[in-house]
């Protein structure tokens, strides 16, 4: 019987001076080529002065798209490129595709909060969710930027009480 | 020797342990066999395969059905050597026809190729337990954007060998063809191929003319004044048994199109743009993006078509390569088909519009339902159509035989032999009226019936998960859905397709109190298509103090986007995320909506869904729905309203059922919760009870994507390590 893999949660923690805005693209890349599949990315990052930001992604490459996610952006706060705006601390509410995932999907943020005390200063880590079986070459894609690497598996926990959806 | 031609196939049909099926047209009858052979577990290309099942020549395992006097299917059933076909495993298969195998007819190598990189046939895999399905609908090879379902040929060329990856089953769930809306350069030589398969010159009843003579773009007023259809986009609705199938032939084989494409018609007919085009045009026209006189759009459709053409040796190589299985809807024969009661009596009381729908379905059944399951029909349903159409129509008593046969058959519904239990519903031909002209529920008694009896030759289980396949969602876009039923109050039914589930809201909730009291499954998804946009909703449906669990996932169009649908997915982002709707089941007569509340008020949740379990960024709206005495509409209110605000109004007590709706979010190409791209769906069972909804989206720059991953079932997700914080790459 072929076993169900996990969606992961893959946290990657870049190297000083690298730029997260390559690695990620890198990884849309990937995606894009059919080499892993991709389920979502936002990036943590830390300023020199130890300020957290998350940052969440689009996948825009087209003219038409630009208009259109300019549009959308207005109303998300976002704007259209590889890299979104910064969406809010860890301390505060998450609503991004990524880190609303991230919390609704089991990882608060105390957990956020920790991972970005960890971080040192004026570096980054992407938060990928990914499928189980892409890791691999996503890891091997990105080693040498990377400085460590966590893997999370997702997973239901527990029916909720009778009438919450789902 | 006179060999015969492969019209289209092979088209890798029903396939389970224990039967193999294989469709195939050709253009004269044929010897035909098969043999299914398994991988080893290491294979090397070239390496053998060891052969473990075959079909042999005789009526049981190869049953051939003459449709035309060129036109002949075959449904090829390979059963196993010995015990069962091994799941999980990579099988393949060779088929030989009159002698010739696949090699011989040049579907190994070259551009007909139906073949993987380093597999020396077609291959597929019995899955144990689906892992992951592609599934989409509503594939006009005229209508706007690339074509998606060759992003499916696509994938499977990723993972040929790594059946954790590669798809088992492919589920097309309406709209196959576009029967209606066909593009105009096709017509023609529709009208002439069918000629040729049948082997004589057609003529329907009520239409003097050769339908050769009709104009281009002539057919709109026989379609709606002869027929009785109430498409506006029947210029060249088609109409013979020949022409659709085709339009079958055309839309799986390139091999059946023409060189070229006619120049425009020197003849005028009516202008060719259906209205929803022609809003988009005129859109497009504001924009000064486009300006199209009927030559322009003729050789836009002509480029089109081009496009697709250059598609459909992927899209013949996918169908070779994975189950498929097939649910007609309206435009496989002509929108609105069977939409009101009115509808059904006009077109059966009209011999032209009678026989299209019986052309159309019949054509269905031999291109698309009998591979689903071909122990569903029997001779007597197959001898009403082959006896009609082997007659030249040319007796009357055998074309009332095959009209009535086919428009009163009451099982395409079936089950597909996969865990969890999959079973395609039938929405369209068993529906159930409460008025003339008012939204109709999906599905009669009988059309439930017809679910029970799936469900028994399934072996369902009570309290097992549940795959249901219906053509239009169950769950819809409250937007668009809100939209069409108050649009329609005004304009009828037929203009903007009155015909969501919830349209009926006692069809629909009927429909889910029969699901819970029948099956009361763990949770259900529903995979649809129908209204060219895709979407993953998590929805509930509580009744009786029980709460059904349900993930709807939509994948539409795989060609038919619009610059009507891209706006319809960007205005998912101003909508709520979550909708609800509740409703008692006794009828009052008395009882008025209740008012609205003010917009500043509309902030969080319902009774049913207290504001502080509402994510601070869910930005709740909530629909009151007070039923009434037919197919009433919902009212509707900005959420904010409580529960208890409503009893005083209603004096019923607490609602005896409530749903909600949650549209989840996407991220990739278009991080919309609808997108209004052409796609074509991917679901991957995930562990953990969660499921990763990918919409594949064909783009200029390749295949894109825009994915939503949901909970299968309520409750809360976590994160479990797989393993700490490692070093990297040392060296930076």
């Amino acid at each position: 019987m072929l076993m169900e893999a996990p969606v992961e949660l893959m946290v990657a923690v870049l190297g000083q001076q690298v730029k997260s805005d390559s690695a990620v693209k890198r990884l849309i890349e990937l995606d894009q080529e059919g080499t892993i599949e991709l389920l979502g990315v936002a990036v943590l990052a830390k300023d020199e002065e130890g300020k957290v930001t998350i940052q969440e992604t689009r996948d825009l490459n087209e003219a038409e798209d630009a208009v259109l996610g300019a549009l959308a952006g207005g109303a998300l706060g976002l704007f259209a490129g590889i890299i979104g705006v910064v969406i809010g601390a860890t301390a505060g509410a998450v609503a991004g595709y990524v880190t609303g995932h991230v919390a609704d999907l089991g990882m608060s943020d105390a957990h956020l909060r920790a991972l970005a005390q960890e971080l040192p200063p004026s570096t980054s880590a992407i938060l990928a969710l990914i499928e189980h079986e892409s890791v691999e070459p996503a890891r091997q894609e990105l080693q040498h930027l990377v400085s460590g690497l966590s893997r999370f598996a997702l997973a239901v926990e527990a029916p909720g009480p009778a009438g919450e959806g789902g | 020797m006179a060999f015969f031609r492969l019209l289209a196939g092979p088209v890798l049909r029903r396939a389970k342990p224990g039967r193999i099926c294989i469709w195939i047209a050709t253009d004269a009858p044929v010897s035909a066999r098969a043999e299914i052979s398994q991988f080893p577990q290491s294979y090397q290309p070239g390496g053998p395969l060891k052969i473990i099942g075959a079909s042999h020549d005789n009526a049981a395992e190869a049953r051939t059905i003459r449709l035309g006097a060129q036109l002949y299917v075959t449904l090829i059933q390979a059963l196993p050597q010995e015990g069962a076909f091994p799941q999980d495993r990579l099988l393949a298969y060779d088929l030989i026809l009159d002698g010739r195998r696949l090699a011989d007819l040049g579907l190994l190598s070259g551009p007909n190729r139906i073949t993987y990189d380093g597999m020396p046939l077609p291959t597929f895999f019995l899955a144990s337990q689906t892992s992951s399905l592609l599934h989409g609908s509503c594939r006009n090879l005229g209508g706007p954007g690339l074509d998606a379902l060759p992003c499916g040929d696509e994938l499977i060329s990723r993972h040929p060998q790594e059946l954790n990856l590669r798809p088992s089953v492919l589920i097309l769930d309406g709209d196959q063809i576009y029967a209606d809306h066909l593009p105009s350069p096709l017509i023609r030589h529709l009208t002439q191929l069918g000629n040729n398969l049948m082997g004589w010159e057609q003529t329907m009843p009520g239409i003097p003319d050769r339908l050769a003579d009709i104009p281009v773009n002539g057919r709109q007023d026989l379609a709606t004044e002869k027929a009785w259809f109430t498409s506006v986009g029947a210029q060249n609705q088609l109409m013979t048994f020949g022409e659709f199938a085709s339009l079958y032939l055309v839309a799986w084989n390139a091999e059946n199109w023409p060189e070229s494409f006619p120049p425009f018609p020197a003849e005028k007919a009516s202008a060719n743009t259906p209205r929803a085009e022609k809003l988009e045009q005129a859109a497009k026209h504001l924009l000064d993006i486009a300006e199209k006189t009927p030559e322009k759009e003729y050789e836009d459709m002509v480029h089109r078509l081009e496009a697709v053409r250059m598609g459909m040796p992927f899209v013949r190589r996918l169908l070779a390569n994975i189950p498929t299985y097939m649910i007609f809807d309206d435009h496989d024969i002509t929108d609105d088909l069977f939409i009101t009661r009115k509808w059904k009596e006009n077109v059966w009381a009209s011999p032209t519009g009678r026989r299209i729908v019986a052309n159309g379905l019949a054509a269905a059944w031999a291109f698309q339902c009998w591979g689903n399951d071909p122990d569903l029909y029997p001779d007597s349903f197959i001898d009403a159509v082959s006896t009609h159409l082997g007659q030249r129509a040319a007796d009357e008593a055998a074309a009332k035989a095959y009209e009535e046969t086919v428009w009163n058959f009451p099982d395409w519904c079936f089950h597909i032999p996969v865990r969890p239990t999959t079973i395609v519903m039938n929405t369209r031909t068993q529906r159930g009226y409460d008025s003339d002209e008012g939204a109709a529920r999906l599905l009669n008694e009988e059309g439930l019936r017809s679910i029970d009896r799936a469900a028994v030759r399934a072996g369902y289980r009570c309290g097992d998960p549940l795959i249901l396949v219906s053509p239009s969602p169950v769950v819809g876009y409250e937007t668009v859905e809100g939209m069409q039923e108050r649009v329609s109050r005004y304009v009828g039914p037929y203009k903007f397709d009155l015909e969501a589930w919830r349209a009926n809201l006692d069809g629909y909730t009927s429909f889910f109190k029969y699901l819970i009291s029948k099956f009361d499954p763990r949770n259900v998804i529903f995979l649809s298509g129908d209204v060219h946009y895709g979407f993953t909703i998590s929805a509930t449906f509580t009744w009786q103090n029980k709460t059904l669990s349900i993930v709807q996932l939509t994948s539409s169009a795989q060609k038919n986007t619009g610059l009507a649908l891209r706006l319809i997915g960007l205005s998912s982002l101003f909508a709520g995320r979550t909708d609800r709707h509740f409703g008692w089941d006794s009828l009052a007569e008395d009882v008025e909506a209740a008012e609205p509340v003010s917009e500043s008020e509309s902030t969080h949740g319902t009774a049913a869904q207290p504001a502080e379990d509402m994510t601070s960024s869910a930005r709740g709206r909530s629909v009151h729905v007070v039923k009434g005495k037919s197919a009433p509409m919902p009212a509707t209110f900005p959420a904010g309203a409580k529960l208890q605000e409503a009893e005083p109004v209603q004096g019923k007590g607490l609602p005896d059922w409530q749903d909600s709706r949650t549209y989840e979010p996407t991220w990739g190409y278009r991080s919309l919760p609808i997108v209004g791209d052409n796609n074509l769906g991917l679901l991957r069972f995930r562990s953990g009870n969660l499921l990763v909804h990918r919409l594949l989206i064909p783009t200029d720059q390749g295949t894109r994507s825009s994915t939503a991953i949901v909970r299968a079932v309520p409750g809360k997700v976590i994160l479990k390590p797989i393993l700490e914080s490692e070093p990297a790459d040392s060296d930076r």
